[in-house]
């Protein structure tokens, strides 16, 4: 056979959706919670965002994912929960293999089975903590971009989150860490956000891996912002116009007890932040033989120099 | 892509018929260049929009590929303008709308899938698409071939291959570029002679494209039920066998199965169905470079495949053949037959260029430059003779007047021909009115 490669290498969108759901049982709790207190209070604050409820995100989310297998042939798709505690696959399962989509009928089926299964399992489960795994999410969707990037090397993955939970500082390391290993492989991180705030972590996530941030204020038409913005592969991202953040909230976490914040002591050697001051870093062991007394007076030696009054907001950090 | 040239050239009658079928809009929707894709997504949801806004869609630097890719949308009906509006082609949005909420997929009824007892693996049907296509490509290049019907005569029509004197079949300069296109494109180029064929015969082109585009939706490696067709696409079925599409193994079994090259029809991509692309790619590496040209005029081809063999036997001498290597030599007879066919000298470079051996490749040249050479020489051997209109100019009353006429003629360069006994000046057809003038000024 002779054949004449004339694959056009630029024009090749065939891409690799994670989706990581955010399924955390308490805060669609507190939707439900919000979303009666508004129709009490009968749209005295029509101006708010318009909240739905996980059926209805579900459902938005299906026909995403349908929409997303329908652009191409060898679209793959995976979807990944972040739940209280733990990660998981709802798609693909275990063991079954990505090309062995033979029921491609039952994608949806089989998400939608362990969602159900989910409500269950979480029920029994008594634990403290009340975020939702989110980093444990995050590797989990890298790993497997990682695995299928070796099966199939010219596809191109993106990772799509969608997050209702506030961000759990906890996680702030972790979190980061994924960040800068999906910036590394240039896998864009889109996020959209269902809750009222904004997350830290997902606007510096996808800043820092060019994806797309956005926070929809009509949530009854989330399908229409998934089609028309999230659905982008990224080789018509460098053609057409996406969303774009103004600002970013670059504000860190500190490493002693996972704080946000504005001010604080950096590590000269690790870099790694506190938010109080310490002899020793914890993370690199370095000793600081500087004491500070003074709060006022500046010593840009190399230790880590204290800077207690907030109104000087120009060097949030200082060596 | 070839298909959305022909689906361009139909009607909107014919294009609104095709676009009632679901499964249609859905291939087309696959196959689309991904900015086109982006477009409709962006048009899906919503009845109309201004045209001027669909601007901020697309990044400045990008505007050409903006425009290229709406007028493609224009072109296949996809959407209409209507005055400062445009909107989606609205059969096709509710059809796409309609299968986004399809949770099934299902192509034909679920029964239709059940395991047969012997059924083919898929490696024997990708073995026999291949062999298949390689049977039509082998019709071209060697006209003493067991011909199936069906297919040379779909050469024939579309000019791939035409008689020549003797009443022979041989490859025409159209074939040869064909045999240098991908699979896909040799394909489409074939079905769309096919689908005219098939117009004529019972005017029911839409209902085959249709049914191709469902085809496409199949699994590999899976049977279904010939019963589950209607009769029209029963005929259709035994004639995509012929072409490697679909193979069934006897024609009243009761189950067919798609092949690799049906299913990624659409999309047009040589490396389809992911899990084998690596092997794929492997074989495509082993199948592209067998060619090894010396400077003296030898080539030796590496290869098995009398496919590949009786291409290269169109411009080669072939001298011997052995299990995985054919040696021939480059001849000015050789070459002056493939010219005389039409093909051109530089088709037959572009081939070897094409096909050259990875080592060829690596020594530098894969064609060596003093071959390269004679081929073009001998392809302007052929050419001697020029062509150009002229004007002739005889009876001059003197001889100055005709030697005053040819040193101007020269001077404006318009001069091509005298002899100077007969006086007979030959030039140029464009210089007819400033000669005559002259001639009159001068001597009138």
């Amino acid at each position: 056979m002779v054949i004449i490669e004339s694959t056009d290498e630029e024009e090749y969108d065939t891409s690799l959706l994670v989706i990581i759901v955010d399924t955390n049982i308490y805060s669609w709790g507190n939707r439900i919670l919000q979303m009666s207190n508004k129709t009490e209070s009968t749209s005295s604050t029509k101006l708010g965002s318009s909240l739905i409820g996980f059926n209805t995100f579900v459902e938005h989310l299906m026909v995403f994912i349908n929409l997303h297998l329908m652009l191409n042939q060898e679209n793959q798709i995976a979807v990944i929960s972040s739940q209280i505690g733990e990660a998981r696959f709802l798609f693909p399962e275990p063991h079954q293999s990505q090309s062995t989509k033979s029921e491609q009928k039952s994608i949806q089926n089989i998400i939608l089975g362990k969602l159900l299964h989910l409500d269950t399992t979480i029920k029994e489960t008594n634990q403290e903590s009340t975020s939702s795994n989110f980093s444990a999410a995050l590797s989990l969707s890298l790993c497997y971009i990682n695995r299928i990037k070796k099966e199939v090397p010219i596809i191109r993955p993106r990772i799509f989150v969608l997050n209702i939970s506030p961000d759990a500082s906890s996680q702030y390391i972790s979190v980061m860490n994924c960040i800068f290993s999906a910036q590394k492989q240039s896998i864009p991180l889109d996020t959209c956000i269902l809750s009222q705030q904004d997350s830290t972590f997902l606007q510096q996530a996808s800043h820092l891996t060019n994806g797309i941030y956005l926070k929809p204020q009509r949530q009854e038409n989330l399908s229409q912002y998934l089609i028309s913005t999230f659905l982008m592969d990224t080789y018509s991202r460098k053609l057409l116009q996406c969303p774009t953040l103004k600002s970013v909230d670059y504000r860190a976490t500190c490493f002693c007890h996972k704080r946000i914040v504005d001010i604080g002591f950096v590590c000269s050697v690790c870099l790694s932040i506190f938010c109080s001051y310490s002899s020793s870093c914890s993370t690199c062991g370095t000793k600081f033989s500087l004491k500070i007394e003074i709060p006022k007076s500046r010593k840009s030696l190399s230790q880590p120099s204290s800077q207690e009054q907030p109104t000087n907001n120009k060097d949030k950090v200082e060596y | 892509m070839k298909i959305f040239q022909y689906l361009s050239s139909l009607n909107q009658e014919d294009l609104d018929q095709l676009y009632k079928d679901n499964w249609t809009c859905q291939a087309i929707l696959r196959s689309l260049p991904p900015i086109g894709k982006q477009f409709i997504l962006k048009l899906l949801m919503i009845d109309s929009i201004e045209f001027e806004q669909t601007k901020i869609w697309t990044q400045e630097i990008s505007n050409q590929v903006h425009r290229e890719t709406f007028k493609k949308l224009f072109d296949l009906k996809l959407l209409t303008k209507n005055k400062t509006c445009i909107q989606l082609n609205s059969i096709f949005q509710h059809n796409i709308k309609q299968s986004l909420m399809d949770m099934e997929h299902r192509v034909f009824s679920s029964d239709t899938t059940v395991k047969e007892l012997k059924a083919p693996t898929i490696d024997e049907l990708d073995q026999f698409s291949k062999t298949q296509w390689e049977k039509v490509l082998y019709l071209l290049s060697d006209e003493k071939s067991d011909s199936i019907p069906l297919i040379s005569e779909l050469l024939q029509s579309s000019n791939l291959t035409s008689r020549d004197g003797n009443g022979q079949l041989a490859i025409t300069s159209e074939g040869f570029k064909f045999l240098l296109k991908d699979i896909y494109t040799q394909i489409w180029t074939l079905l769309i002679v096919y689908l005219d064929t098939i117009e004529k015969k019972y005017k029911s082109r839409i209902e085959l494209l249709c049914f191709l585009f469902k085809l496409s939706f199949l699994q590999l490696g899976r049977g279904y039920l010939v019963s589950e067709l209607t009769q029209l696409q029963k005929t259709l079925l035994t004639d995509l066998k012929q072409f490697g599409l679909i193979y069934i193994k006897s024609n009243d079994n009761p189950y067919f199965y798609p092949t690799r090259l049906i299913i990624s029809l659409t999309t047009g991509k040589t490396l389809s169905l992911m899990q084998d692309i690596k092997t794929e790619q492997a074989l495509s590496q082993k199948e592209q470079g067998y060619i090894i040209l010396e400077t003296n005029y030898r080539l030796y081809a590496y290869t098995s495949s009398s496919l590949q063999i009786s291409l290269l036997s169109l411009f080669v001498k072939m001298l011997y053949r052995l299990p995985n290597l054919a040696v021939g030599i480059v001849t000015r007879e050789s070459i002056r037959m493939a010219l005389i066919h039409g093909i051109t000298a530089d088709q037959i470079i572009d081939f070897i260029r094409h096909n050259a051996h990875p080592n060829a490749t690596l020594a530098g040249t894969p064609i060596p430059d003093v071959v390269a050479e004679q081929v073009k020489l001998w392809e302007a051997e052929r050419n001697c003779v020029d062509y150009s209109k002229a004007v002739l100019y005889n009876s001059f009353p003197t001889l100055d007047c005709f030697n005053a006429t040819v040193k101007y003629a020269k001077e404006l360069n318009l001069f091509i021909y005298s002899n100077d006994s007969k006086k007979i000046l030959v030039i140029d057809e464009s210089g007819n009115e400033p000669i005559r003038n002259y001639i009159r000024k001068n001597f009138g």
